[in-house]
């Protein structure tokens, strides 16, 4: 119940807001509405605690009437990104500033991708998954096209296709998955997981689903769409791409590439690891040199999602639960990181490095939230990313020495593109943009509050996470 | 059979009211004729009625694709006054022949013979190549009345020749006796069953615009009038599918191995052939000629994954297909009476003053695009199942390369209406009856999306 409650609240919310009858409350019912939801996922999470086999499960059995057998199913993973997506959402909605003025029709789009995301996380049935997994890209091809910046048609697009693409691979990969369950045919995952494929079979599957799954995280050599997008997009769409649906891919390979091809994982290491750290350097390497702010983040944000990637492949528990921590730490921290730049370009309107300088100095309270947002992003000690990056780290070193030391040099870059980037723009001389530059209100000190919480939260005290997780990894 | 009696005599008193010069009752009598012929054809759900020596089947299979022809002649004569609003005679000769080519249409679902087939083949075809060339003074609507009719007879020449060397190798034209003659002979066919098993396959692809004998398609489709364009991509084509599907899953499913190689390669050809040659057409109406090649490969699935099963996802196919198909032409139609162009360009902007139309036109475009949760992904992934189930993998694999391709010139109209800055042209006047009709259309899309067990399980 609580499991189609997740999926229904926000489509009626959704399809309400769709009508514009609410008109200028848009806004506060869609933060309404995202609570609802959240305080259900806080439910469910309670109800799963509580569950004795650690599995909430419902089935539907609508086959006859929907042609598509409806299993919804929390397991660790799962509920760990449901609370990932209501938790942010609504700070995606509460972020935005009133003066944007944002037709009803944002916030629709808003919910929808709520409701697709949960979908893509809680569905046990790959027809059912495929759907949650496609529905999510159109809201958020809308919101990019309809109210993104520059070159928002082309771009959009682009990432339309792109996108799409690797599904349809991943669908050819379903399909051929579907004729070798035992007959009578079935989607369920379950029928899924209980193929022992052999290795000549697990390669063909591998490329099809890490395809679709590298595209969406991206990975290199994949990743071309990512920065313009994030560029192009409103800030609330680009929360929602790195915050939560770049998560769908990684998602993905927890969900089907490590128990599908388990045999490929482990032996063919040595040719996708080197690719994606590839990926991860590169990532850091480019953030260093980026003139802008947003851009800054989308390439350190590949970065870190490589680096995710790499411990969720590294085939040990240590890298895997490394890996699944730092998915939901880092849907934290890069929103937190994009609030702060759109705090700065709300206020400033240039979001050019160059042109920032000296805010520290007039907005003593933003600073200091900045910072625990980007010493969050640099994985120091205390703050939720060090647990996660540590954890993958120490598994990548396990399945490789020389790829964990390359790997550690990220941390070491990132520090250099963070701290040069705070730097500029927050100490110095004041520059004629940020002349005016005014602190933060209390309302927007509201919004980080959940972020600051978590950061702190899961870097004090990780064990309550990892415990949960130790039991699903193996 | 009622259902074809009631639209013959609609036909023919709309006739009557054209010759004593009376526009008024016309349509009002056209709806309810085919309301009435509606209901007529879905009493008989069920009860597998045989007319005539078997010449006429009416099974579950030939209601539903009957049910859902009918209901799409309805949706286009809705849209029949908008596009005729110009015209002040009664045209109540287009009118009877569209429903003239409806019965054609009927009887080709619902054949039992041969025969029946090519009479329903022939009254619907006869009456699409006038319909092509209604609009008397336009070059081009001539053009497209000919190609088809010169093309068009060509191929019913074809059909007609195989079916006489059938019937000289099986001895009937009677589905049900050919299929026990193939029975007993399925290992020692003559040549002569062969050659004009092949022949009646090249007419059949020929009627339903797959490759290689699409090439009339094209022409005919952007130089007709566009009311009627919409008629023949969805009435013309489902009517062709299902007869095709009708005849080889009653009389040639035992020999299948003799023709499924053929169609395999017709269908490849077919989606790459559709999807590339739409993939940069700027005008909208050739865009979805070429759509439509490619949509007739799609279906070709369904027939060489000749099961059961296979049946009740064409016609979930061919309703997701004219569903959308009329949407979008509806949409078209009022685009070109304001702007007077079938470019891609007319659409620019649409969204800002024409919200419900441009979002059926986008809910269309992702459905045929196959997008979840639209019914058109429903469709195109039971009919990927269908086949792989057979084991025909490279098959799916290029049907889904040509999704991917068709992905691309779909978005374009939506990327037309909800981002380009709307050009110098007004808002369509469309009156709210219109917005409702094309609204449910829209909504149907949705909710088929959602429950199209419903339909796969019908017949």
């Amino acid at each position: 119940m609580i499991l189609v409650l997740l999926l229904i609240l926000p489509l009626l919310a959704s399809l309400l807001l769709f009508t514009g009858k609410l008109g200028k409350h848009s806004k506060n019912f869609a933060l309404v509405a995202s609570l609802v939801v959240f305080a259900i996922s806080l439910v469910a999470g309670y109800a799963f605690t509580f569950a004795h086999d650690k599995i909430l499960t419902l089935d539907l059995n609508l086959k006859e009437l929907l042609d598509v057998d409806i299993i919804l199913k929390i397991d660790v993973v799962s509920l760990v990104m449901v609370m990932l997506t209501t938790l942010l959402v609504p700070i995606i909605i509460a972020s935005t500033d009133k003066k944007e003025n944002r037709t009803p029709n944002f916030y629709a789009l808003i919910m929808l991708m709520q409701m697709a995301l949960i979908g893509v996380f809680i569905s046990s049935e790959m027809i059912l998954f495929y759907i949650f997994w496609e529905l999510a890209l159109i809201p958020i091809f809308f919101i990019t096209a309809l109210w993104g910046g520059e070159n928002k048609k082309k771009i959009s697009v682009k990432f339309l296709i792109y996108t799409v693409v690797g599904s349809f691979v991943m669908l050819i990969g379903i399909l051929y998955l579907y004729t070798l369950t035992p007959a009578p045919h079935s989607f369920s995952f379950e029928s899924f997981f209980q193929l022992k494929l052999p290795y000549s079979v697990q390669v063909p599957v591998f490329l099809a689903f890490f395809l679709a799954f590298a595209i969406k995280i991206p990975l290199f050599p994949f990743h071309s769409w990512q920065a313009e997008t994030y560029n192009a997009s409103p800030v609330q769409g680009s929360m929602l791409l790195a915050g939560i649906m770049l998560k769908m891919g990684l998602y993905g390979i927890i969900r089907f590439i490590l128990p599908l091809c388990p045999d490929v994982v482990a032996g063919g290491s040595l040719i996708f690891l080197p690719l994606i750290l590839f990926g991860v350097i590169y990532g850091a390497t480019i953030a260093i040199t980026q003139p802008n702010l947003k851009k800054l983040i989308a390439f350190a944000s590949l970065s870190h999602v490589g680096l995710i990637a790499l411990g969720l492949l590294s085939n040990n528990h240590y890298g895997i639960e490394g890996g699944i921590l730092q998915l939901f730490s880092h849907g934290v921290n890069v929103v937190g990181f994009f609030l702060c730049y759109y705090m700065i370009v709300k206020r400033t309107n240039t979001d050019k490095i160059s042109d920032l300088g000296g805010i520290a100095s007039v907005a003593p309270k933003f600073a200091t939230i900045f910072l625990i947002i980007v010493l969050a992003n640099i994985s120091l000690p205390l703050t939720n990313s060090f647990v996660g990056e540590f954890l993958i780290l120490l598994g990548l070193f396990q399945a490789n020495k020389i790829l964990a030391i390359i790997a550690g040099l990220t941390i070491i870059l990132g520090a250099v593109y963070i701290l040069k980037m705070y730097q500029k723009v927050m100490y110095g001389e004041r520059s004629a943009a940020t002349e005016k530059f005014t602190d933060l209100t209390f309302s927007e000190m509201l919004v980080f509050l959940p972020i600051i919480a978590m950061i702190f939260l899961v870097g004090i005290f990780p064990s309550f996470i990892l415990q949960l997780l130790e039991g699903a990894v193996k | 059979m009622y259902a074809i009696i009631t639209i013959s005599i609609v036909a023919i008193i709309v006739l009557f009211f054209g010759a004593i010069q009376k526009k008024k009752p016309l349509l009002p009598i056209v709806y309810v004729g085919l309301i009435l012929a509606f209901g007529l054809n879905l009493l008989g759900w069920n009860q597998s009625v045989h007319y005539y020596n078997e010449m006429y089947i009416a099974d579950n299979f030939s209601i539903a694709f009957n049910g859902v022809l009918i209901f799409t002649t309805l949706l286009v004569f809705i849209f029949a006054p908008v596009y005729y609003k110009p015209v002040k005679r009664p045209l109540e000769d287009i009118y009877a022949l569209i429903l003239f080519a409806l019965v054609g249409s009927l009887i080709m679902t619902g054949f039992g013979n041969l025969l029946m087939l090519f009479v329903g083949i022939e009254t619907m075809s006869l009456s699409l190549y006038i319909l092509a060339g209604s609009k008397k003074f336009d070059p081009n609507s001539n053009e497209a009345a000919m190609k088809y009719f010169l093309t068009g007879s060509f191929a019913s020449g074809f059909l007609l020749f195989g079916i006489a060397l059938l019937y000289g190798a099986c001895g009937s034209m009677n589905l049900e006796e050919i299929k026990q003659y193939l029975i007993l002979h399925q290992h020692a066919t003559s040549g002569m069953l062969n050659i004009g098993l092949l022949l009646v396959v090249i007419g059949m692809t020929f009627k339903i615009g797959a490759a290689p004998f699409h090439f009339w398609a094209p022409d005919v489709y952007a130089g007709s009038p566009t009311l009627i364009t919409t008629f023949m991509a969805t009435v013309g084509k489902v009517a062709a599918i299902a007869a095709f599907f009708r005849l080889m899953n009653s009389s040639f499913a035992e020999i299948e191995s003799s023709w499924k190689i053929t169609l395999t390669v017709f269908a490849i050809a077919t989606i790459l052939i559709g999807n590339l040659s739409a993939f940069n057409q700027d005008n909208v109406k050739r865009m979805f000629a070429y759509s439509g090649i490619a949509h007739a490969g799609y279906m070709l699935i369904a027939i060489i994954a000749l099961k059961q099963q296979a049946a009740g996802v064409l016609l979930l196919y061919s309703i997701s297909y004219t569903i959308a198909t009329i949407t979008a032409f509806a949409v078209l139609i009022l685009v070109r009476e304001e702007t007077g162009t079938f470019s891609i360009k007319a659409f620019n902007g649409l969204a800002k003053h024409n919200p419900i139309e441009a979002f059926a036109m986008a809910i269309a475009m992702f459905s045929l695009a196959g997008i979840p949760p639209l019914v058109g992904f429903a469709a195109k992934y039971n009919l990927f199942i269908s086949a792989i189930e057979q084991g025909n993998l490279p098959l799916v694999i290029v049907a889904i390369i040509g999704s991917m391709i068709s992905l691309y010139y779909y978005i374009r109209p939506v990327v037309a209406m909800y981002i380009n800055a709307p050009s110098a042209t007004s808002a369509i006047d469309s009156s709210s009856n219109y917005k409702k009709q094309i609204f449910l259309a829209a909504f149907l899309m949705i909710i088929l999306g959602i429950i199209p067990g419903m339909i796969i399980n019908l017949i």
